[in-house]
C-alpha cells in the first residue's frame, strides 16, 4: 500500500499533506485552548497574574468633594451635597471580559446613602455607571452581564452619596468564577483583542494587558509543537498518509502562523483606514491641529512669528508636575514644533542667576497658565531677569530678556 | 510635481548606486533579491556618507552635488557590470514573472501597503522620532549644514551661534537620511521624509529572502522566510510608526551577519568580508547599540574558523569561561578582565563596569530583574508572534550541524555569545533597569532574532550547497 501511495502523483500527495498539516495544527491550538480552560476550571483558581487586579489607590482626580490619603487607604469627603466623585488615574487599561466583579472594602460604609461604579470604555463615547451594593462595609457589584460593560475600559471610578466622610482601604477587580464556556470565550477576545497604536507600541504590542489568560504566541509555539509531535508519530507508526512529513509540518506552520498573524494584519488594516479616514486631503499643518497637543502646535507656529529666525536662542520653560525629571512632554514636543528655532527646553525654570547662563536678546517661553514669575509693573520675570513680555497664547506667554534687574 | 521628482531622485538614486555597488561586490552569481535588498541598505548609508563628506570638504550640504556624485558612480559601476560576466541567478530558484511571484509580491503588500498609507499620513509618531532624530534632521535640512548639537550644558555656555541643543546618544545616520529626503524634496515634510522606512521594511524581506536562496533553499523556502520576517509585529511597528533607528539597525545586522557567513565558506568570500564591513559600520553608525553585535559577531566568526577537531576542545572551553564569569558575578567576585583597544577604548570588565568600545558603560549591578524576563519574551511576547520559537528551533538544527561547516559553527556561537551577552548585561548591570521600563526588551529582541534567523537559515544547509557561477575566478573555497 505505502508504494502504491508513492506512486500517486505530487499533487495529491500534497493535498494529503496540507489536509494532515491542517487537521493537526487546529485540533493542537484546540487541545491546549481546552486544556488550559480545564486546568483552571478544575483546580478552580486563576493563574496569579489574572486573578485579582488591585486598583491602586493614587493618582485619583476628584471631580466632587476632596480626598485625603492616610497609610494607603483613601478618605473621600462629601461636598456640600453629600456627594464624592473620584477616578483612579493610575489604573491602567483591562479589558472589561477579563474583570468583572467589584469589591471595595471600606471602612464607614453603613453612612453611604448611594454607591456607583463609573467606568469608560472603547465602544462607548459616554462614562457609564451601574450601582454598588452595600453588604455591611464591603460594596460590591457583578458586571459581567451589563451591556455597557464592553471592549477595553480605559478609565475607572466611584460616585458616593454619603453624609459624612468615607474611607476605602482598597478596591479589587476580580475575573468571574472560572468556566468552561467563560475561559474559551475570554481567550479568544484577548485573542482578536485590537489594541490600536498608542505612546508605548513602538516598544512592543501590550496585548490584551498583564490579566492575559495565556499569550497568544505562547499558546501557537505549543500548539505547534504538539502539531509537530502528531506528525513525527504518524510517521514513525509508518501511517499511509505520513510516507513524507515535510508538507504536514510545513502546512501546520503556516495555519498557526496564520492564527497569529492575521490579528496583527487586522490591526494595520484598521489603523491605516483610520488614518486615511481622518488625515486624508489634509495638510500636514490640519493633521497637527487635529492632534492631542494640538495646543503646542499653535502655540509654536505663533511663537515663530513673534521671534526672528535663528541664531537667536529660546528658552522653553514650564512648571507643571514633571515626575521624570529633566524631561517633560509638553516641553520637549514644543522644542520639535519650533525647530528651526533653537530651543533649551530641558528646566521647569529659567537658569538661575549664578549660572550666568540667560543673555540680553534671549527669548523665554512658558507653557504654564498658571504662570505667576512676572510681574507686569517692574517688568520683572523669576529668578530675577528683566523681560518686556511680547504676548499670550493659549495659555502661554512669550517675554524677552533686556537684561538682569541687579545690573 | 518638482517635489515628486525630487523624492523619488532621493530614493531611486541610493538605492540605484546601492544596487550596483553591492552587485559589484558581491560574488556574480548572488540573486537578485539579496542584491536589490543589500543595495538599498548600503545605498541608504552612503547618501548620508555623501552628505558628511560634502559637509567636510564645503561646510554645507546640499542635494544637487551628492546626487550628481552618485549618478555617476552609478553609471561608471554599470559599465564595469555590462563588461563583467553576470550569472543568472540559480535555475532551481529564480523569481521570473509568473504566478508564484505575483502571488508572493502581493502576500508582501498585504503588510507593506497599509503601511505606507500610515506612513504618508500620521503625523510623526513615537517620542525619540521627534525628540531627537526627526530634531536634528528638521535643523539640518533648514540650514543646509551639519549644525553641532550639544547638551545642555555646553549650549548654555555656549558662544558658536549655530549650536543646538538635543539628546546626541545615538548615531547620526538616522537623521541624516532623514536630511537627505527633504533636501531632495525642497522643503521638510516629517511624513514624506520617513519613506525610506517601509521600503526598509520591505528591503529585509528581500535581504532575508535572498540569504535563503543564496544558501541553497528552493525559492518557496526562501520566499516564505522573507514573508515569515515581514509579518514580525515588531518589525512592522518600527516600519510603520516610522522614524525610529532600530529597523536600520535590524537591517544592517541582518546584512552584515549574513554577508560574514557568506565569508566564511563559498565563493567570493574577500567580497562578501568587504560588505560585512561595510554593513557593520553603517550598524554602529545608526545606533551604538550596533558595536555589540559586531564585537559578537566578529568573536562568533573567529571562534568558527578552527577545523572540526580543535572545535571539539575550543566549544568546552568557551563554556567552561563563560560560565565561570557568570558564576564569578553571581557570586558577586570583582572581575578585572578587559582589553585595552588602542585609543577605541576598552573591552571586557574593569572598574565594576561593563565597557563596550563606542557604547557607554554598564555599572554592574546585583539583584537586578534577570534575563528571565527577555527569555520569557522569546516565546510570549505578541510583538514577536511565533518568531521566538522558529529562531530557536532553527539554532537547534543548526547547532546540530556544527562539526560539518564554518556557517553552522558561526550560527552557534552567535546564539551562544547573545545569550551570555544578554545574560550579563540584563542580570548583571544597570541595564536591567530598561527591563523594568520596559523599552528594551523587544527592541533588543528584534535585532537578535533579525540576525539569528537568517544565520540559522544558511546554517541549515551550508554554502556548500549554494549555486556554482559559470566561470567565476575568485578561488574556492
Amino acid at each position: 500500500m505505502a508504494s502504491e501511495y508513492r506512486t500517486k502523483d505530487f499533487s495529491q500527495r500534497s493535498w494529503h499533506q496540507a489536509i494532515t498539516g491542517l487537521v493537526c495544527s487546529v485540533l493542537a491550538i484546540t487541545a491546549v485552548m481546552f486544556a488550559t480552560a480545564g486546568w483552571i476550571t478544575l483546580s478552580g483558581a486563576y493563574p496569579d497574574h489574572a486573578r485579582e487586579f488591585s486598583v491602586p489607590l493614587t493618582g485619583v482626580t476628584v471631580r466632587a468633594g476632596t480626598i485625603e490619603e492616610h497609610n494607603g487607604s483613601l478618605q473621600l469627603v462629601p461636598d456640600r451635597r453629600g456627594v464624592v466623585v473620584v477616578l483612579f488615574e493610575d489604573a491602567s487599561w483591562f479589558l472589561a471580559k477579563q474583570l468583572s466583579d467589584v469589591r471595595m472594602t471600606t471602612s464607614g460604609g453603613s453612612r453611604i446613602q448611594r454607591a456607583e461604579w463609573l467606568w469608560q470604555s472603547s465602544s462607548e463615547e459616554k462614562t457609564q455607571a451601574e450601582p454598588l451594593e452595600l453588604y455591611g462595609d464591603t460594596l460590591r457589584a457583578s458586571l459581567g452581564g451589563y451591556e455597557h460593560w464592553q471592549g477595553r475600559i480605559n478609565g475607572i471610578g466611584i460616585a458616593l452619596v454619603s453624609t459624612s466622610p468615607i474611607t476605602i482601604n482598597d478596591i479589587s477587580l476580580n475575573p468571574p468564577p472560572p468556566s468552561m464556556g467563560y475561559l474559551l470565550g475570554r481567550m479568544w477576545t484577548e485573542w482578536t483583542f485590537l489594541e490600536g497604536y498608542h505612546g508605548y507600541t513602538i516598544n512592543g504590542l501590550k496585548g490584551a494587558g498583564s490579566a492575559t489568560l495565556m499569550p497568544m504566541p505562547l499558546a501557537a509555539g505549543m500548539a505547534l509543537l504538539l502539531s509537530l509531535a502528531a506528525i513525527a508519530l504518524a510517521h514513525v507508526l509508518a501511517l499511509p498518509i505520513q510516507i513524507r512529513p515535510s508538507g504536514s509540518i510545513l502546512a501546520s506552520a503556516i495555519v498557526i502562523w496564520l492564527l497569529v498573524t492575521i490579528p496583527w494584519m487586522r490591526q494595520l488594516w484598521t489603523e491605516a483606514a483610520w488614518a486615511v479616514e481622518v488625515y486624508a486631503g489634509k495638510s500636514e499643518a490640519e493633521r497637527r491641529l487635529l492632534e492631542s497637543d494640538s495646543r503646542l502646535y499653535s502655540i509654536a507656529s505663533w511663537v515663530k512669528k513673534q521671534i526672528p529666525p535663528p541664531p537667536q536662542r529660546l528658552f522653553v520653560v514650564s512648571s507643571a508636575p514633571d515626575p521624570k525629571g529633566t524631561t517633560n512632554f509638553e516641553r520637549t514636543k514644543i522644542h520639535y514644533y519650533l525647530a528651526p528655532h533653537n530651543v533649551l527646553s530641558k528646566f521647569a525654570d529659567l537658569p538661575s542667576l549664578n549660572s550666568d547662563t540667560v543673555r540680553p536678546g534671549d527669548f523665554a517661553l512658558i507653557l504654564d497658565s498658571d504662570d505667576e514669575s512676572y510681574n507686569a509693573t517692574d517688568g520683572k520675570i523669576e529668578p530675577g531677569y528683566q523681560a518686556i513680555m511680547l504676548g499670550e497664547h493659549r495659555g502661554s506667554r512669550l517675554y524677552r530678556i533686556v537684561g538682569r534687574i541687579d545690573d | 510635481m518638482t517635489e515628486l521628482i525630487g523624492l523619488i531622485c532621493a530614493v531611486v538614486v541610493p538605492w540605484a548606486m546601492g544596487l550596483a555597488l553591492v552587485s559589484a561586490l558581491m560574488p556574480s552569481n548572488t540573486n537578485s533579491p539579496l542584491r536589490w535588498g543589500a543595495g538599498f541598505y548600503i545605498g541608504f548609508a552612503a547618501a548620508p556618507a555623501m552628505l558628511w563628506v560634502q559637509q567636510l570638504f564645503t561646510g554645507s550640504i546640499s542635494f544637487a552635488q551628492p546626487v550628481t556624485v552618485m549618478l555617476a558612480v552609478t553609471a561608471a559601476l554599470f559599465v564595469y557590470l555590462l563588461y563583467r560576466p553576470i550569472q543568472s541567478d540559480s535555475s532551481h530558484a529564480r523569481f521570473g514573472p509568473g504566478f508564484f511571484t505575483l502571488f508572493m509580491v502581493g502576500v508582501v503588500l498585504l503588510f507593506v501597503l497599509p503601511g505606507i498609507a500610515d506612513v504618508l499620513l500620521r503625523p510623526l509618531f513615537p517620542w525619540d522620532a521627534w525628540y531627537t532624530h526627526a530634531l536634528q534632521g528638521k535643523i539640518y535640512s533648514h540650514f543646509s549644514e551639519l549644525v553641532e548639537f550639544v547638551g545642555q550644558r555646553k549650549w548654555r555656555t555656549q558662544s558658536e551661534p549655530l549650536v543646538f541643543n538635543t539628546y546626541t546618544g545615538h548615531g547620526r545616520l538616522i537623521p541624516l537620511i532623514q536630511t537627505w529626503i527633504a533636501l531632495g524634496l525642497g522643503r521638510w515634510s516629517e511624513t514624506l521624509v520617513n519613506v525610506p522606512w517601509p521600503l526598509a521594511w520591505f528591503s529585509l524581506g528581500l535581504i532575508t529572502t535572498g540569504s535563503a536562496l543564496q544558501a541553497g533553499h528552493d525559492r518557496w523556502t526562501a520566499a516564505m522566510t522573507g514573508i515569515a520576517v515581514i509579518s514580525v509585529p515588531i518589525i512592522g511597528i518600527h516600519a510603520v510608526l516610522a522614524g525610529y533607528l532600530d529597523l536600520w539597525l535590524a537591517g544592517y545586522c541582518a546584512l552584515m551577519a549574513i554577508s560574514l557567513s557568506f565569508a566564511m565558506g563559498g565563493n567570493g568570500r574577500m567580497r562578501w568580508f568587504i560588505i560585512a564591513v561595510l554593513s557593520a559600520i553603517a550598524a554602529c553608525w545608526a545606533k551604538k547599540f550596533g558595536v555589540l553585535f559586531a564585537v559578537l559577531l566578529s568573536g562568533a566568526a573567529l571562534a568558527s574558523i578552527p577545523p572540526a577537531r580543535t572545535q571539539r576542545y575550543l566549544l568546552p572551553a568557551i563554556g567552561v569561561s563563560g560560565l565561570a564569569a557568570i558564576s564569578y558575578l553571581l557570586a558577586g567576585a570583582p572581575i578585572d578582565l578587559a582589553i585595552k583597544i588602542g585609543a577605541v577604548g576598552e573591552l571586557g570588565i574593569s572598574d565594576g563596569a561593563l565597557r563596550i568600545p563606542g557604547m557607554r558603560e554598564l555599572a554592574l549591578e546585583t539583584g537586578s530583574l534577570g534575563a528571565g524576563t527577555v527569555a520569557t519574551s522569546l516565546f510570549t511576547s505578541r510583538s514577536l508572534g511565533l518568531w521566538g520559537w522558529i529562531c530557536l528551533g532553527l539554532v537547534g538544527l543548526a547547532a546540530g550541524r556544527f562539526f560539518a561547516d564554518k556557517q553552522a559553527r558561526l550560527a552557534t556561537y552567535w546564539a551562544i555569545a547573545i545569550g551570555l551577552a544578554s545574560w550579563v548585561a540584563f542580570s548583571f548591570t544597570q541595564a536591567s533597569r530598561y527591563l523594568e521600563i520596559g523599552t528594551v526588551t523587544q527592541r533588543f529582541l528584534m535585532v537578535v532574532l533579525t540576525i539569528t534567523f537568517p544565520l540559522t537559515l544558511i546554517a541549515i544547509l551550508g554554502v556548500h550547497s549554494a549555486p556554482k557561477p559559470r566561470d567565476d575566478h575568485e578561488p574556492h573555497a
